[in-house]
């Protein structure tokens, strides 16, 4: 097995990366934007850019995606809205 | 010590258990099996003195996989902080989530975020100490200053 990067250089990017805003779940981010989650969901199939999670955790039907809240609003300013 | 004013953003470390607070064996539940690191208190205590509250995040899947209790854990952590009470360190509080949850188990950073919540604390002046990936992931996604990566250990 081959590995990408060693677990120094994996440690080293992400410290070089630096803090950000903490993630939000995506039932979060629908609320942040005064929208249910299943038309946040249509809106992300509609127009493109959408961003992806940054974590998407669990199985079945408990999970969670993780999103980063900055591009995800960056994206929602591009959405047309009436 | 620096005390956290109300004007005062707080700052915290946020610490994993095993592998990080006690050598990591396999599910450590029982107090005679539970060895602190070298120098975890004087770690905690300097961190402690510069104004940082102190908060234990571990998932703990031992108590789902039902190597050992709830009860086990809780008696373990009492002990746990009466010793690093014993030393000087107040830990504020200890979060942990043995059950399969995407919101609050590592690497998710639901504990992270739910001690910021409850305690006010500037997550970005903050400080993680993991040993594992997961750690580190929770704490980023949290948004954690800074986090640190130590080597795993295994008694």
């Amino acid at each position: 097995m081959k590995f990408l990067e060693s677990m120094g250089e994996w440690s080293n990017r992400i410290r070089r990366a630096g803090p950000r805003a903490p993630c939000r779940t995506f039932d979060e981010i629908a609320e942040e934007f005064g929208v249910t989650p299943r038309t946040l969901t249509a809106f992300m199939g509609h127009y493109p850019g959408a961003p992806r999670p940054l974590m998407d955790l669990g199985k079945g039907k408990i999970k969670a995606k993780w999103y980063d809240q900055a591009a995800f609003r960056a994206w929602w300013k591009t959405v047309p809205r009436k | 010590m620096v005390e956290n004013g109300p004007t005062q953003v707080k700052r915290a470390l946020f610490l994993d258990r095993d592998g990080v607070i006690n050598d990591n064996g396999s599910f450590v539940h029982k107090i005679e099996n539970f060895v602190f690191m070298p120098g975890i208190f004087g770690v905690c205590r300097q961190y402690q003195d510069m104004g940082h509250l102190i908060f234990v995040v571990t998932n703990q899947a031992g108590i789902s996989h039902g190597y050992f209790t709830e009860d086990d854990f809780q008696t373990l952590t009492a002990w746990m902080v009466d010793q690093f009470a014993a030393h000087g360190v107040t830990i504020t509080k200890v979060y942990h989530c043995p059950d399969y949850d995407p919101i609050m188990r590592k690497p998710a950073p639901g504990m992270i975020l739910q001690a910021a919540r409850e305690y006010g604390i500037d997550l970005a002046r903050s400080t993680l100490i993991g040993d594992r990936d997961t750690d580190i992931e929770a704490g980023r996604a949290a948004g954690v200053g800074t986090l640190i990566l130590v080597p795993q250990t295994n008694l």
